[in-house]
């Protein structure tokens, strides 16, 4: 056996007996009888419910089954690119993270950090028992027993139940002593990508039935508000090569940068999603963005240009804007804008000042112009995909990919490369990025940025900052 | 339902101390009763021979039994590690000193019957501050949080052992338990059956049962579990189910390995 696997296999073994420790640890603490500190008819505990990968769509179609009835509902638009482990990161504005996923490129080392399978192995130690991510250490209820992941991921159907049954009785636990818990639900991500559109929705109407179920059991002592950190295409993906993508179009695939003059660049494919992020030397960004946008796999290429400029590529032409220093931003070519985004921007220059057709938008508006296009929120979310401290290492371009294409991220053996391809996220498209936020709560504007959760909703704000006391 | 808990928890109470009114064991009684057991292992005891010898309960806190270790007995485990001094036996659990809940347990025998034992089991458990965060990873949840100072847990069991028959022995424990931290103070009550299914001198296969934290946080429990008593060597494992008295269900293990010297 070769020194390094025997390295993991022990790292695995010691953490998987120290998560045996924490099974006994858990059985002690959950056998200390908690005192009911929060009269009945005080206010109501408010449980926010992160559910991983709940598609506005998905969501629509449950109510048209009879699920939520009496919920208030906004799109939720989620941070571009798409993926959990950064949204998560973003939204609860939890401690950064070194890139968007678990494989990253460190700079200073000029290195892809946790790559290929054995970083996808890596992801359950690291973030579950090693060190885990400050977003996930956010919940109150992430999941329970060792094996929860695993169970999750190969029969997410299966895994709900048993799942959603020990989050009801953490909280029904927690909401003897607090006001506000988070809990996570994974279980809905997974049937998404594996079983596709109509398996998420019987999910969620199971998800709502146990939510009335136990809010029978407690009358009016839980509120609920659900929220999503993606959404999902819903559609079957190609499954394809961002190497390969690269060499098609002559940039040099590599996994370390050398020469400033040579057109190379490093994808980061750990996992499946319809985005890639992809270091470069930042006098090569635009370029590899130009000649990525061009191959049939990529819709878009976002690049950053420095001092606050941005340009998509789509097709090989550039489309491009700045963000000012307070938020608002400067559109070059409103018409160019409009025809990609499906948006009236250029009636926008009649109204407001227009200066060599130049549109100038401060940020709400710009929401309230974009959100409801085709990619959802653009400029907002391309600009802070590169600024947001959330990421330390952000790449110089972002490939935003059709919603019938995917990364294939990493290989599994056999026929594992064509399992779980019925949906995917990560890109700029409406169905990547629209997820929802329901509330039993109060009423809700038609729509929201989800990395502004904590303004609206102050309570979880406050919780969040004495959990991480 | 508060009226009903405490209606169960003082009735239960009474019950469990009845086996007091019977006159105290003394040393002696406890070291025949000991060399009996000791001779049933040594001649490699069939169902027919089986005497009492289940010295721990698995289930948290709630479950004990009536046995002792004999005494110069030390057993060194996970779950436990206890010394046995003629009719009293004092331990600790090692994983939760990992955990910094510093715990001690005595047990004193009351009565030593070939068939019938009964121990009053006393114990500390000092549990730190934001005992959750003190988990290796995150992959359990308990929804006990206490972010503003320890608790401290008392328990204190009458535990009583019966053989039943060669093949069945029962285990019940009738627990007080005294929680106090943050300024509050709260005592519930418990009932724990254990019961044995002796299939020969190693193998037993269990049924727990019981209702706890009465009073307080009422709950039942009820699971099946399985051991293995070698000469040195014990090793048990079990899953179960837990309810509470407001229909939360929850589904928990238990395991336990130990050597016997």
């Amino acid at each position: 056996m070769k020194p390094f696997v025997l390295q993991r296999t022990l790292l695995a073994l010691v953490m998987l007996s120290a998560a045996g420790c924490d099974a006994s640890y858990g059985e002690f603490l959950s056998a200390v009888p908690i005192e009911e500190q929060r009269a009945n008819g005080s206010q109501p505990m408010h449980v926010f419910l992160g559910v991983d990968g709940i598609s506005r769509q998905a969501f629509d179609l449950a109510r048209k089954q009879g699920a939520f009835p009496a919920w208030h509902a906004a799109d939720w638009i989620t941070v571009f690119p798409a993926v959990s482990d950064y949204a998560w990161t973003r939204i609860l504005g939890a401690a950064p993270m070194p890139g968007y996923e678990t494989q990253y490129y460190d700079p200073e080392e000029n290195r892809v950090h946790n790559k290929g399978l054995a970083g996808v192995a890596e992801h359950p130690l690291s973030q579950g028992l090693l060190d885990p991510l400050d977003c996930w250490n956010s919940f109150d209820y992430l999941g329970n027993g060792e094996a929860w992941t695993v169970k999750g991921y190969l029969d997410p159907e299966a895994a709900f139940a048993p799942t959603a049954t020990e989050m009801f009785r953490v909280l029904e636990r927690l909401g003897r002593t607090q006001g506000v818990a988070l809990a996570y639900l994974m279980n809905v991500d997974v049937v998404s990508h594996s079983g596709g559109l109509q398996k998420a929705v019987a999910m969620l109407v199971e998800l709502d039935h146990q939510i009335v179920a136990f809010q029978q059991r407690h009358p009016n002592r839980f509120t609920f508000t659900m929220f999503g950190d993606h959404g999902n295409a819903h559609k079957q993906a190609e499954l394809v090569d961002p190497n390969e993508l690269l060499r098609e179009v002559g940039v040099a695939s590599v996994d370390h940068l050398d020469s400033p003059a040579t057109l190379q660049a490093i994808p980061i494919v750990h996992v499946r999603v319809n985005s890639v992020s992809v270091h470069t030397h930042a006098s090569m960004a635009a370029e590899v963005a130009r000649r990525s946008s061009t191959h049939r796999w990529v819709d878009l290429a976002a690049v950053d240009l420095g001092h606050g400029h941005y340009a998509v590529y789509k097709n090989g032409l550039p489309l491009s804007f700045s963000r000012q220093p307070d938020g608002s931003y400067r559109i070059a070519d409103p018409a160019a804008w409009d025809a990609l985004l499906g948006t009236d921007l250029t009636a926008l220059c009649g109204a407001l000042s227009c200066d060599q057709n130049t549109l100038g938008l401060d940020d709400e508006r710009s929401f309230d112009v974009t959100h409801g296009s085709r990619y959802p929120d653009a400029f907002h979310r391309i600009a802070t995909a590169f600024t947001d401290g959330a990421a330390r290492t952000p790449p110089e371009v972002i490939l935003s990919m059709p919603d019938d294409v995917s990364s294939f991220g990493f290989h599994l053996p056999g026929g594992g490369d064509h399992a779980a391809i019925d949906g995917f996220h990560g890109a700029l498209t409406r169905g990547s990025s629209v997820s929802v936020m329901a509330s039993q709560a109060h009423p809700l504007p038609p729509a929201l940025r989800a990395e502004n959760l904590l303004t609206f909703f102050p309570e979880l704000g406050e919780h969040l900052w004495q959990r991480r006391q | 339902m508060a009226i009903h808990s405490r209606f169960v928890c003082a009735c239960a109470a009474v019950l469990a101390w009845l086996p007091l009114a019977t006159r105290p064991v003394s040393a002696s009684e406890v070291s025949a009763e000991a060399a009996l057991r000791t001779q049933a292992q040594d001649v490699g005891a069939a169902p027919s021979n089986a005497a009492l010898d289940t010295v721990n309960g698995l289930y948290p806190l709630w479950e004990h039994t009536g046995v002792l270790h004999n005494t110069g007995t030390v057993e060194l485990g996970y779950q436990r590690a206890q010394v046995g001094l003629g009719f009293v036996q004092i331990s600790t659990q090692p994983f939760l000193d990992l955990y910094g809940t510093l715990n001690l347990q005595v047990k004193v025998a009351v009565l030593v019957r070939q068939r019938l034992k009964v121990a009053v089991v006393a114990g500390v458990y000092r549990i730190p501050t934001n005992a959750q965060a003190r988990m290796f990873g995150n992959l359990n949840s308990t929804g006990l949080v206490n972010p503003y100072g320890p608790l401290s847990v008392v328990p204190l069991s009458l535990a009583k052992s019966l053989l039943l028959s060669p093949r069945w022995a029962v285990h019940w424990a009738s627990t007080l338990l005294l929680a106090s931290g943050e300024g509050q103070h709260r005592i519930a009550g418990g009932q724990a059956l254990l019961f044995e299914a002796i299939a020969n001198q190693h193998w037993r296969a269990r049924i727990h049962a019981g209702v706890e934290g009465l009073n307080v946080e009422g709950q039942g429990h009820a699971a099946l579990s399985f051991a293995y008593r070698g000469d040195v060597v014990h090793l048990e494992a079990g899953t179960g189910q837990r309810i509470t008295f407001t229909g939360e269900r929850s589904t928990f293990v238990m395991f336990d390995g130990a050597l016997v010297f």
